[in-house]
């Protein structure tokens, strides 16, 4: 039982701790003497933060250990992952300002009226957003279907700035869940694949406190395969093109997705783990591509921890995937110290990035030729 | 021993990721500086993709919903029916020079217009009104210099045709009126 209180003592604090990094120029201040902490104590604040993101860690090593050691029941997943997710849930959207990105791309189709690949939140002087966010001289980044999907979440903000944030981060929660359901479906409520990928950290801190919309098109993938087994071609082939038309990284999953098709057509039996294996290596092809796009940003992990989360994997695969989650959630740490992206800090950002990495590498590498002496 | 092996082969691949973390580390990020000017010609009366392109640009009038981004279509288009206007006019296709001139005309008069009705809707036009005052400047200039460098009239005779008398000054300075007018009215 301690262990499931700290972890919730935890999550409590990082929620907090994610006010502290309220934008200056954000109309609402909601903690300000937090705030004013972050400001002025940063040297503090990101010991704090990479403590913070190391105990996530441990807890999420122990829930993985009790999972493989079927110590943890199903009412306790439920429990826990509701918890988790309300918690995070009333967190701040400290660690990118991506969801202020989609919030400004929904107002100016539908508030605005206009095409969102045409005119850049810029471009609409006297727009409040642009005081506070970034990257308001782009046109939209995201593909049609999540500008459509996103209506949703405009409605429901009222055109209230603090209840647009409030309600994508609900839209992005719900598809986190059925997300989650999805994976426990597909590996016949298997806890350690459930917990592999619902619990990891970097998947906490980019779905349900960022609001990423990578979830969003996972779980249209991973729904798409699900209609298909269950033989609704015509809806799987909308939920795949769904999938594809929010970020298009999901593209590398049309010939795997015709595979399947196919043998759905022709009554034949689909292995599922191994489809997910091709999806996973499918994705890693995608997610070493992003550096030429932008960077290798630590949300895009996910869309390979989810199809990880259902293929068989070593010991030696699920450490390195859990240790570049670690290192692509300590990239922050460097912008939290020096309030900058130039400068010293792209360096100290590609070292934390891959030191986890590297270091799991090569202590593997020798406890395998220890092992073989 | 199977395992052992698998576990071997993640390992080996993973260090032949390696060289691309390095890549990442010497990868530099770009920055460019950029100024409203007007297009390069694109292709021109004649040509057999001509019409395609006016079929494309057709087609992508109904991409550019909303006041604001017609906006930005229609000054688009005009820059560019301006720019193919001052080429034909340079390579002495009066007769062609002045459809274009005209098309030109058309779009900048309706760019104008999207943007007075943006502004009727409650949106703020302050950037664009800008954009449109420089644009206005520069299609100015550039029918000024026709202006100086172009005849006044020219006889015009097309194959199986009665010759024509093209009025080439008063087609360019109903242009420039035009582009007044609509700053103007922005202002």
């Amino acid at each position: 039982m301690t262990v499931y209180f700290f972890y919730y003592v935890l999550l409590i604090s990082f929620s907090l701790f994610s006010y502290a990094l309220v934008n200056a120029n954000f109309p609402v201040q909601f903690i300000p003497a937090l705030t004013r902490f972050g400001n002025e104590q940063k040297a503090l604040l990101t010991g704090i933060y990479v403590i913070q993101i190391f105990l996530f860690f441990i807890f999420y090593l122990r829930f993985l250990s009790l999972a493989k050691r079927k110590r943890i029941s199903k009412k306790t997943i439920v429990k826990v992952l509701l918890t988790t997710v309300i918690i995070l849930f009333i967190s701040y959207p400290a660690f990118s300002y991506d969801i202020f990105n989609y919030i400004a791309t929904a107002k100016i189709t539908f508030f605005y009226r206009e095409n969102p690949y045409v005119l850049m939140p810029i471009e609409i002087t006297g727009e409040p957003m642009l005081a506070f966010m970034h990257a308001a001289n782009k046109t939209a980044l995201y593909g049609p279907s999540w500008i459509i999907l996103t209506f949703f979440p405009h409605v429901l903000s009222f055109n209230n700035l603090v209840m647009a944030i409030l309600s994508f981060k609900l839209f992005v929660l719900f598809f986190y869940l059925g997300t989650c359901y999805l994976i426990w479906n597909f590996s016949k409520k298997n806890t350690y694949s459930l917990l592999f990928f619902a619990l990891n950290p970097l998947v906490l801190i980019e779905t349900l406190i960022s609001a990423h919309n990578d979830i969003v098109m996972i779980f249209f993938a991973f729904f798409s395969f699900y209609l298909l087994s269950k033989k609704r071609f015509i809806f799987a082939l909308c939920a795949i093109l769904i999938s594809v038309l929010i970020k298009y990284a999901t593209i590398i999953l049309l010939p795997i997705f015709a595979v399947v098709f196919w043998n759905s057509l022709r009554n034949k039996k689909t292995d599922f783990p191994k489809i997910f294996k091709y999806a996973f290596l499918g994705m890693i092809f995608i997610f070493l591509l992003s550096p030429i796009r932008e960077e290798m940003y630590p949300w895009y992990f996910i869309w390979l921890l989810a199809f990880s989360a259902l293929m068989e994997k070593s010991n030696i695969l699920s450490t390195l995937l859990i240790a570049l989650s670690l290192g692509l959630e300590l990239r922050f740490a460097p912008f939290m110290y020096f309030r900058s992206w130039t400068g010293i800090v792209p360096q100290i950002k590609k070292i934390v990035t891959f030191a986890p990495f590297l270091l799991s590498l090569i202590t593997l590498f020798f406890l395998r030729k220890w092992q073989k002496l | 021993m199977e395992e052992r092996n698998k576990n071997f082969t993640i390992l080996k691949l993973s260090f032949f990721i390696l060289p691309f973390f390095i890549w990442l580390f010497i990868s530099k990020s770009f920055v460019f500086a950029s100024e409203y000017v007007l297009p390069y010609p694109s292709y021109m009366p004649n040509h057999k993709l001509y019409k395609i392109r006016q079929l494309v640009e057709k087609l992508t009038q109904y991409y550019y919903f909303g006041n604001l981004s017609q906006y930005k279509y229609y000054l688009k288009t005009a820059d560019k029916y301006l720019v193919e206007a001052k080429t034909l006019f340079e390579y002495r296709q009066y007769r062609l020079a002045i459809i274009s001139l005209e098309r030109s005309d058309d779009y900048f008069n309706k760019a104008g217009l999207s943007l007075l009705s943006a502004a009727q809707e409650g949106k703020k036009i302050d950037q664009q009104t800008e954009t449109l005052s420089a644009a206005k400047e520069k299609h100015l200039s550039v029918l000024e210099g026709l202006l100086n460098s172009e005849p006044e009239t020219m006889s015009w005779h097309e194959e199986n045709q009665p010759e024509i008398v093209l009025d080439l000054k008063s087609s360019l300075t109903i242009s420039k009126k035009q582009r007044e007018i609509v700053g103007s009215l922005i202002n």
